[in-house]
């Protein structure tokens, strides 16, 4: 008759207990590492990310444009924030699923033990390098970061000058009343 | 009238003779068509209904209240954006207005004998007049254009002037923003206030839901008005009609269609999805090019591009405009490398390729009303792609750049011929920006039931009273810029729907 019963119920050798006790550790330390907050400044209200989210987010776009100024980078992480709940249900929750994947890819990808958020600007510059241009199933993300970062960071008066870009032209003179009036009495209650 | 989120504020049953489904080129032109001849017409667009004053040329106020998902829809692969337009007025709100027939060739290799270059002439030469379509003057050409005009010719390239509906255009450059200076004479200024002066009603910032049947009849559109701000829905509404055209576009039609679960016994609905990908070239000039200024795209190149059956060359190339965003989404890198990009902004010139593909994706359901576009380049059109990418720095080093720069995540750059055609140039998947504008032929016109969803009217084949009037129903690519065809095809399937007892 075969053997039956409850392995669970043997006694440990002194190697299992070894064994078990290092991955419990192991395990540990991830769960830690998963679940602690991320680091950097207070990202201020937000409606569709988490703070960590948004810490991440400021992280990274701080990498991509080089900016520094905390106020601006709290500007820039509340602009992407209402930009991430214009998108459909499903690609705001790939993007923030990415988001957490980039947070945990210096240590899944790039050998480095902290976190993205923690990392200095070079090491960060390395990580989105992975990004970029490693493995093609990354791309997108790192695509959606650029993207996001420029669309706020070159849609500021204040970064104009210094591409030589002087705005777009404005309809002055009292032009859009006259534009306006084509579509007057269009709209039901309206004059 | 019109009637947005504001008014749409309890639920509502309308009776209509014809239901419309999308206010774009081809639901605007149905419902000026029908709505002339008397007929009544109820219009359902999700976007909102905006007007110049809400043109503020600002990537990130306008991306939201132009595209679906805001401008960053993409392909199942992630491969390739997909812009998608929504609003009063749809795609022809943020379209560079450039109007061109399809080709001779293209109707042949259709071989449809109820719908061909003559059945939709008269379509196409009522729209071109109610437009006001005309040759864009040479000296309206920014330098972008002038510069590639001037690659183009010292190539011995085949090349032209483009034409537009546009007046009053005062070259802000914003075009694909919406026109600030309403110069677009497009279906927002021109096809809407006339239908709504004949009696349409169009409900803007409302969604079709889904189309209810009785039998191989349509009896009514379930639709709900969301907040634009929010999303959150606002009221909803029942449309009795006696037809119901669909103009939703090539990715919202075949979705609506999905959901409502017509009858479509080879699944072919949402199949055959042809995109017209595109990618760009820049280039560094001494001189100052400034390419978002003025028209946009005035000049074309055709060199490449031959309408003929499996014809090697399908590659259409015009001038791109690159507003700070836009250029520093393409342009390669980031920090240090990117900055150094972005300034040399003012001196870059664009140059677009474009191919009218022989590839088939299709397009499904994600969710409820979220759109899974499966679109995989084949072999064939990633060749094109290729020949146009080297072609346009082709264009741009005989034009007098310095160098010239294909925007690969390595990118490749040239500053002569020599060193352009020596270096390898292959176009793979998220190894650069790759964009489409036109999604099509999803839901087509053919001759039989087993290879096609509509008949030569623009009849869904299995309904009685379910037409198709928008860009799904071309049966292949069209190697041109579609808005004049979208246009003349609501007209055409108007005819029919106006007819339905």
């Amino acid at each position: 008759m075969a053997e039956s019963g409850n392995n669970w119920a043997r006694p440990l050798s002194r190697r299992s207990f070894l064994r078990w006790t290092a991955l419990a550790g192991v395990a540990s330390v991830a769960g830690w590492r998963f679940l602690a907050p991320s680091q950097g400044d207070d990202p201020g209200p937000l409606q569709h990310l988490s703070a960590n989210q948004a810490r991440i987010l400021a992280a990274a776009y701080a990498t991509i444009t080089l900016e520094k100024d905390p106020a601006r980078l709290r500007e820039a992480v509340s602009f992407m924030d209402g930009f991430v709940g214009r998108l459909d249900d499903h690609t705001r929750l790939e993007f923030k699923a990415a988001l957490l994947l980039v947070e945990h890819s210096p240590f899944l990808f790039h050998g480095y033990l902290g976190r993205f958020t923690a990392l200095g600007d070079a090491e960060r510059a390395r990580c989105l390098e992975g990004w970029r241009s490693g493995f093609s199933w990354r791309r997108p993300v790192f695509g959606a970061l650029k993207d996001l970062s420029y669309l706020h960071k070159y849609t500021r008066p204040g970064s104009w000058a210094a591409i030589g870009y002087g705005g777009p032209l404005v309809a002055g003179g009292g032009a859009h009343t006259a534009f306006e009036k084509r579509y007057r009495g269009l709209v039901e209650g309206e004059r | 009238m019109i009637l947005t989120h504001r008014q749409l504020t309890t639920d509502r049953k309308l009776d209509a003779d014809v239901c419309i489904v999308g206010a774009g080129a081809g639901g605007s032109a149905a419902a000026h068509a029908l709505s002339a001849r008397g007929l009544s017409v109820v219009v359902l667009e999700r976007g909102s209904f905006l007007t110049p004053k809400d043109f503020d040329q600002r990537e990130e106020n306008m991306f939201p209240k132009l595209f679906y998902d805001a401008g960053g829809r993409r392909t199942r692969n992630r491969a390739i954006r997909v812009l998608h337009g929504h609003g009063v007025g749809g795609s022809t709100l943020h379209n560079i207005n450039l109007c061109k027939r399809i080709p001779d060739e293209v109707f042949a290799e259709w071989e449809l004998p109820r719908f061909n270059a003559a059945t939709l002439r008269p379509h196409y030469e009522r729209i071109e007049k109610l437009l006001g379509v005309s040759r864009i003057p040479a000296e309206r050409m920014n330098a972008n254009n002038r510069l590639f005009k001037k690659g183009v010719e010292k190539l011995g390239y085949r090349g032209g002037m483009l034409s537009h509906n546009r007046e009053g255009c005062v070259g802000s450059g914003f075009c694909e923003l919406g026109c600030a200076f309403d110069a677009k004479l497009n279906a927002l200024r021109v096809l809407i206030p006339e239908a709504v002066r004949a009696g349409a009603t169009f409900l803007a910032d409302t969604r079709a839901i889904v189309l209810e049947r009785d039998g191989r009849r349509v009896t009514r559109a379930r639709a709900e008005t969301l907040d634009p701000a929010t999303g959150a829905r606002v009221s909803s509404h029942e449309i009795s009609a006696r037809s119901f055209l669909c103009a939703g576009g090539a990715i919202e039609t075949p979705l609506l269609l999905q959901r409502s679960k017509v009858p479509d016994p080879r699944g072919l609905v949402g199949a055959r999805l042809h995109l017209h990908p595109g990618v760009a070239a820049f280039a560094e000039f001494d001189e100052p090019v400034l390419s978002w200024q003025g028209i946009p795209q005035s000049y074309e190149c055709t060199e490449f591009l031959s309408y003929e059956k499996n014809s090697a060359k399908r590659v259409w190339m015009i001038a791109g405009s690159a507003h700070p965003a836009g250029a520093a989404s393409m342009l390669p890198g980031f920090g240090e490398e990117h900055d150094a990009w972005m300034r040399k902004l003012p001196r870059l010139a664009c140059v677009s390729a474009m191919v009218h593909d022989s590839t088939r994706g299709s397009v499904s359901l994600k969710g409820d009303f979220g759109a899974d576009v499966d679109y995989v380049l084949n072999d064939a059109d990633r060749r094109q792609l290729a020949l146009g990418l080297r072609e346009a720095a082709r264009i741009l080093l005989a034009a007098g750049a310095r160098e010239a720069v294909v925007p690969f995540v390595t990118p490749l750059r040239a500053t002569s011929v020599a060193e352009l055609d020596c270096a390898p140039l292959e176009v793979r998947d998220l190894d650069l920006d790759m964009v489409a504008v036109h999604p099509m032929s999803t839901v087509w016109v053919g001759r039989s039931d087993d290879d096609s969803c509509l008949d030569e009217t623009c009849r869904y084949r299995h309904l009685d009273n379910l037409f198709v009037g928008d860009m799904s129903a071309f049966p292949s690519s069209l190697g041109v810029p579609p808005q004049l065809s979208a246009y003349s095809l609501g007209r055409l399937a108007a005819e029919r729907a106006g007819d339905v007892n």
